[in-house]
């Protein structure tokens, strides 16, 4: 990362060039080996452990590193792509190999600690073991990554099950100290129960972050309590969650995804960013100003992942937002109607700094002139407007010509023209790239004319 | 303390080559051996800090009045840790890491300690060496049997320079 090349120059003075001899930057073997351990515990951990080789002081520094995260690399995706035996073997590589490092390391408490493999609930003992050693070692972060590349196919695997034993104080070896230290505890498919989630609020008074996504056991679950440190809750993707109630009250984030119960939001006077996905046949505009009737006037950065397009013109109907500074639209589709209602939602928010709207716009629809160009609303802060998924579409330039002619302070238009979240997994065709080519060409045509010269346009 | 008596109380610190420099107290608590020093009354003339140079200490004071400027938002100070130390070679780092370690400023500690971590990612064995002057003692016996026993670390990290 940008170090200094050793460069053999006659001009150069005879000490530098000693100097260089020595190794450029030799103080690094003054340091103390607490700080040695510091600066290593930020590298990955096969990069740490790579560093034993380097003399007989670094032999066994790495095992002193506040920080273990067992990254898969691409490990994940050889296990989707093989047969069921050879799967099964990687994982059992994986188990060993985490098992190795934790007989050897030798630090006793952590910063942090990952696991991010396809596992499952045949491999319960293991990482509920690991489990047991990060929170032995007061562990202050612990992520738990089972995420998998096989789930949409019909045989899927029991999952993880969060262990009740690793909560349970009358068993023996669990110490309640040992949550103590706590500040982000993060699970992705791993099935938790609330009753675990609410031992986790109870007994980590430093707990600032939770996330739990992708869940498939959950029905109940309440983050309740003005006690709560709690800054940043993240409950995405959890299918079978018919309740959530939150009630923090030093809760600055919120992620969630809309349920097909209620989700209740209460004294939450900190929170200023949210952000909401919902699938089409959840999603209501009426529930999302339901739950975020508490926090709607003060929300700083709103975003909203939305299933199909119809809903954004519903969006209409939210009340101003006079906080708003960043305002993020995701969907998978949407008519040249809907983009043009978009101009009514974001003149409700006065403060607005930024916009981006991200679009999957696989329908190549048209209509023509749908903006009410005689409608002057002059945005005074709007100074970044990014568009992905721009397709040249007469609304789509329309949209972005409302934002030129509106935006009194406007500073840069990114338009993107080959974002497609909905076929992410699609392969580049050289058609693809012909048609993202030829948008480009459109957008450079449509726009350049039309930019001021201090706004910056900028085509992806 | 500085909001008791309406004015902003300034320290006096010392560094090893006897160069003072004053500093808001509230920007020098960012030091928590500078905090128990206060706390302990131990503050009331000059504060001598044995362990850093004038040089260095000027470097840690400017960035106590930098980050205490930025209220409590964790991005803008990460920004500005990031920025302030873009332009400081590996002597300078060093110096700080030492400095940050003795004064107790975990906030700097880390920014330091992750950016010369930055400095030695993916590259190889050889090339660290070399950049930071490491004596190899192994003997080529011990250097194959470390390897042997750290093999897992040598799959798969690729190193984006000559061995």
């Amino acid at each position: 990362m940008g170090g200094k090349r050793v460069r053999i120059d006659s001009n150069s003075p005879a000490k530098k060039c000693a100097k260089i001899y020595l190794g450029d930057d030799d103080r690094i073997s003054e340091l103390p080996d607490d700080i040695l351990v510091d600066i290593i515990s930020y590298l990955s951990l096969k990069e740490a452990a790579c560093t034993s080789v380097l003399s007989s002081r670094w032999l066994n520094l790495w095992k002193h590193t506040h920080s273990l995260n067992f990254e898969a690399g691409s490990g994940i995706d050889k296990v989707a792509m093989q047969l069921r035996n050879e799967r099964k073997g990687e994982r059992l590589k994986y188990i060993a190999w985490v098992n190795h490092i934790l007989q050897s390391h030798e630090s006793a408490t952590l910063k942090e600690f990952r696991i991010c493999f396809d596992l499952s609930k045949s491999s319960q003992k293991a990482i509920t073991k690991w489990l047991a050693y990060a929170f032995s070692r007061q562990v202050q972060r612990v992520e738990v990554d089972l995420s998998s590349n096989l789930d949409n196919r019909r045989a899927r695997p029991l999952r993880y099950s969060f262990p009740k034993e690793l909560l349970d104080q009358n068993n023996r070896g669990v110490v309640s100290s040992n949550f103590k230290s706590l500040k982000a505890l993060s699970l992705n498919r791993v099935n938790v129960s609330s009753e675990a989630i609410e031992f986790f609020l109870r007994n980590c008074p430093l707990l600032e972050q939770l996330t739990v996504h992708n869940e498939k056991e959950l029905s109940n679950l309440e983050v309740w309590g003005s006690s709560l440190v709690l800054k940043h809750l993240e409950i995405t993707d959890c299918d079978k969650l018919r309740s959530l109630k939150v009630s923090a009250p030093n809760l600055t984030s919120f992620k969630f995804s809309m349920l097909w119960g209620e989700v209740l939001l209460e004294n939450v006077p900190m929170l200023v960013d949210v952000s909401v996905s919902g699938a089409y046949s959840i999603y209501s505009d009426k529930k999302l100003l339901h739950t975020l009737s508490c926090c709607i006037f003060q929300l700083e950065i709103l975003t909203l992942l939305l299933g199909r397009p119809e809903e954004i013109i519903q969006l209409a109907e939210f009340p101003q937002m006079p906080k708003l500074k960043k305002l993020v639209i995701q969907c998978d589709s949407l008519h040249d109607r809907s983009i043009i209602a978009l101009t009514s939602f974001i003149s409700a928010c006065p403060y607005l700094e930024e916009f981006v709207l991200k679009l999957c716009a696989y329908v190549r629809k048209s209509l023509v002139g749908q903006i009410d160009k005689t409608k002057k609303f002059p945005h005074q802060h709007l100074k970044v407007v990014k568009f992905c998924g721009f397709y040249s579409r007469s609304s789509d330039v329309e949209l972005v010509e409302y934002f030129i002619d509106n935006c009194v302070v406007l500073e840069k238009v990114i338009v993107d023209c080959s974002y497609e979240s909905y076929f992410a997994d699609d392969p580049v065709t050289p058609f693809r790239l012909s048609v993202e080519q030829f948008t480009r060409d459109e957008v450079k045509q449509h726009l350049e004319a039309k930019v001021r010269r201090h706004i910056e346009l900028v085509i992806l | 303390m500085a909001a008791e008596t309406g004015t902003p109380t300034t320290l006096t610190l010392k560094s090893n080559d006897d160069e003072l420099f004053s500093v808001a107290e509230s920007a020098a608590i960012l030091s928590v051996t500078i905090r128990n020093m206060v706390e302990d009354g131990c503050a009331g003339g000059v504060i001598p800090l044995d362990n850093v140079d004038g040089k260095t200490l000027a470097s840690v004071i400017t960035y106590m009045n930098g980050i205490s400027a930025i209220p409590a938002d964790e991005e803008k100070k990460k920004s500005y840790r990031d920025k302030f130390l873009s332009d400081k070679d590996f002597e300078t780092l060093a110096d700080m890491v030492l400095a940050a370690n003795y004064l107790n400023m975990s906030c700097l500690m880390d920014a330091v300690s992750a950016k010369i971590a930055q400095v030695m990612e993916k590259k190889s064995v050889g090339w660290v060496r070399r950049k930071f002057g490491i004596e190899n003692d192994y003997t080529p016996e011990e250097e194959a049997a470390v390897k042997e026993e750290h093999k897992w670390t040598f799959e798969g990290v690729e190193t984006d320079d000559d061995n």
